[in-house]
């Protein structure tokens, strides 16, 4: 890697002091104050290269090198909703969405729908809730990531649910975020707060989708906390166009006997690296982690997962999926905590790579940290290609050759979808999937 | 003439399997072909088939007076060739009844035919799954994933039923069967027998012939066809076996 030739942290500090000149006017106090709070932790943490271990495999080059500027948010920006993302647009469901971190009213339906879950932009929540203003402002020091403070640190707003203790709904919650792609190199921070109470049912969408073919530093963040015996499906679906760099983090944390599902597609953009961290706090809390990544030409994917096993009976159940063609690269790094009071632990992964290309690539790396005895871990891995039985046994019947790999391509994918709860959703990943695997084979 | 193979030799690996094979098939005819285990029997179907793992070095298959040998696989069925495999693929993800319709519809569409939805296909497909006896719930399973020896064989002809082809190539698709399925996969065999069709039946015993009755039986042996004949032909080969066969046929042809 060639050498990084300034200091990023410089350029962030930098653009950091014009752009909070130019946003502060119009953001809520706390929002204000945790941006200055935030661009010091960045200045300590500092910015990785590939020397450090837990970044090898993503080539940050790109971030650091391109003068990406913070998007300033225009709420009366005349949007259209790109095609990708209409597909996940159900008309009975709560819609919000976001331009470059904003809610935007005009395009979103957010009805209190007496099922508890309240859908709204982050600055009305902190004044109704001193819950989002902690989740909002927690930080752990010994899990610093600087990607996630730096999301803090150019925050102008973002998205907040949350659902009433005991109360809640199937019927999905999606949240939208546009970045406009438009006029030079855009740097956005969307940002996502979950509060689901005690009992409560929750069904979340999060779509990550261009407006226009321009560069986009996406440095987005979500966290979610999941009280007692709550239970979330919760998908992720990124589409954004290949000019973007998209760095997010996602946090869930569980307590006592809560249940998560949690499933991620990348489809687009060109160099994604997800950090998805779950934590089961609260003894018999239960993850589950679905992944789908969709990678041609020259884009890299890297899914980084980390499961902490906090809490006693504590149950995790992996599988990730990656379909890698032409030169493109998918790497996988799955860590697994048990802490030493977290006994009758059961945790399982296992990763599936199928690559289409002779240049195609995928790498998976699990590292386990137990630290209790009384567990069952376990873990496994598979690269393959097409099968060539199959493909022939399909075109002896008619199908042709790229069709036929599409088939079987799909075949290897349904599994992804098969696990979403909500029919619509998956028709609309499917759709999606397939449209996708058209432009590739 | 439909099909005509002239002097074929094929290879697998470098390793000759097919040795000047000649053999002719007319519209309306049913032909056998009958010879020991490692004789070529699949590899002769296999490379009607177009699947590419097997190297012609010599010769020629006219289908129809045209060069099958330069057809890709998908062209070879949409013209009307049909393999009923010996050893049918497991396909999971891909469910029966997609992966009918989506072949259904390529080889429509090649024939200048409209597709099919699949409410119009369910309807086509009723009157063939009643034809090969097959359980409805096959249709929603993975392709051939966990079906019994028998279920595969009969999804086999339930393809070619719905394929509908001019010329079909069934690969011991009676090994392994009980009477009941022998009889439903003769019965589909017999249902597509037309003036305008052709099939080449790969067997291994007579048994099938009784279902299917061939107008010409015909041995393979070491890659070549050492012997021709009648129906006759095939009862002989039971009771004398492959090295009666094998001996000239001169001094046999009082009996053939
Ligand atoms: N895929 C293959 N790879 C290597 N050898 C093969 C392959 N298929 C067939 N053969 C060899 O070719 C010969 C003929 O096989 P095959 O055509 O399957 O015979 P049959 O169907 O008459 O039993 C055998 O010796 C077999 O071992
Ligand atoms: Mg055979």
């Amino acid at each position: 890697m060639a050498p990084v030739t300034f200091e990023p942290v410089d350029a962030f500090t930098a653009r950091h002091r014009d752009f909070t000149r130019e946003v502060d006017g119009a953001t809520h106090p706390v929002i204000q104050a945790l941006r200055e709070s935030a661009i010091a932790r960045v200045s300590s943490i500092g910015f990785p290269t590939r020397k450090h271990e837990e970044w090898r495999t993503t080539d940050l080059t790109p971030v650091y090198a391109t003068p990406f500027s913070p998007a300033i948010p225009d709420p009366g920006s005349a949007v259209e909703i790109p095609l990708p993302a209409k597909l996940f647009l159900e008309a009975s469901s709560p819609l919000a969405v976001f331009v470059d971190g904003i809610f935007v009213t005009r395009l979103s339906r957010t009805p209190t729908d007496g099922h508890g879950v309240t859908v709204s932009a982050l600055s009305r929540m902190l004044d109704e809730s001193g819950d989002f203003r902690a989740l909002l402002e927690s930080y752990d020091e010994s899990r610093a990531d600087v990607f996630a403070e730096l999301n803090s640190a150019f925050l102008v707003d973002g998205a907040a649910v949350q659902v009433e203790d005991g109360k809640g709904s199937d019927r999905p919650v999606v949240l939208l975020h546009l970045s406009t792609a438009a006029g030079g190199p855009r740097h956005v921070s969307p940002r996502t707060a979950v509060i689901a109470g005690r009992g409560s049912r929750l069904r979340l969408v999060e779509i990550h989708a261009s407006l226009g073919d321009g560069r986009t530093f996406t440095n987005a963040r979500t966290d979610i906390s999941l009280h007692a015996e709550s239970t979330m499906e919760y998908v992720r679906v990124l589409v954004e166009n290949e000019g973007t760099i998209h760095i997010d983090r996602t946090s869930v944390l569980q307590e006592t006997e809560s249940t998560a599902a949690t499933h991620s597609f990348v489809f687009g953009g060109g160099t994604v690296r997800h950090n998805l961290v779950h934590t089961l706090d609260g003894e018999g809390a239960e993850a589950r982690l679905f992944g789908l990544v969709l990678a041609d030409g020259r884009r890299r994917v890297d899914n980084v997962t980390r499961i902490e096993h906090a809490r006693p009976s504590t149950r995790s159940f992996e599988r990730y999926k990656g379909i890698v063609a032409g030169e493109a690269r998918h790497s996988f790094t799955g860590r697994i905590v048990v802490r030493p009071d977290a006994a009758k632990t059961d945790a399982r992964q296992t990763i599936a790579n199928l690559l289409l290309g002779a240049r195609a690539s995928a790498e998976v790396k699990p590292q386990l940290e137990i630290l209790s005895d009384d567990v069952r871990c376990t873990h496994g891995a598979t690269v393959g290609r097409l099968d060539p039985d199959a493909l022939f046994y399909l075109r002896s019947r008619g199908i042709d050759a790229d069709e036929a790999q599409r088939i079987l391509t799909r075949a290897f994918a349904v599994e992804m979808l098969d696990e979403i709860g909500e029919e619509w959703m998956r028709r609309s990943l499917d759709t999606l999937l397939q449209d996708r695997l058209r432009r590739i084979l | 003439m439909l099909l005509e193979i002239r002097n074929l030799h094929a290879s697998v690996e470098g390793k000759p399997i097919l040795k000047g094979l000649t053999l002719s098939v007319d519209a309306g005819e049913v032909h056998a072909i009958m010879g020991p285990n490692g004789s070529g029997k699949s590899t002769l179907a296999n490379v009607l088939a177009g699947r590419d793992h097997y190297e012609v070095t010599e010769g020629e298959v006219l289908y129809r007076g045209r060069n099958l040998l330069g057809m890709s696989p998908e062209e070879r069925a949409r013209e009307g060739v049909f393999l009923a495999f010996q050893y049918p693929v497991e396909i999971p993800g891909v469910s029966n009844a997609y992966f009918l319709r989506t072949a259904l519809n390529a080889v429509r569409k090649a024939r200048g035919l409209e597709e099919l939805d699949a409410l119009d296909f369910l309807e086509f497909l009723r009157g063939k799954i009643e034809l090969v006896e097959m359980d409805d719930s096959l249709l929603q399973r993975s392709v051939n994933e966990g079906f019994s020896g028998g279920e595969k064989k009969r999804n086999e002809i339930l393809q070619m039923a719905v394929l509908e082809p001019t010329l079909a190539v069934l690969d011991e698709t009676d090994s392994g069967l009980d009477i009941d399925a022998l009889r439903v996969v003769a019965g589909g065999v017999n249902a597509l027998r037309s003036a305008e069709n052709a099939m080449l039946v790969v067997t291994h015993y007579q048994r099938l012939l009784n279902y299917i009755v061939p107008d010409r039986v015909h041995v393979l042996f070491d890659g070549r066809i050492i012997r021709s004949g009648d129906k006759t032909l095939a009862f002989r080969l039971e009771e004398e076996g492959y090295d009666w066969a094998k001996s000239p046929p001169e001094t046999n042809r009082a009996v053939a």
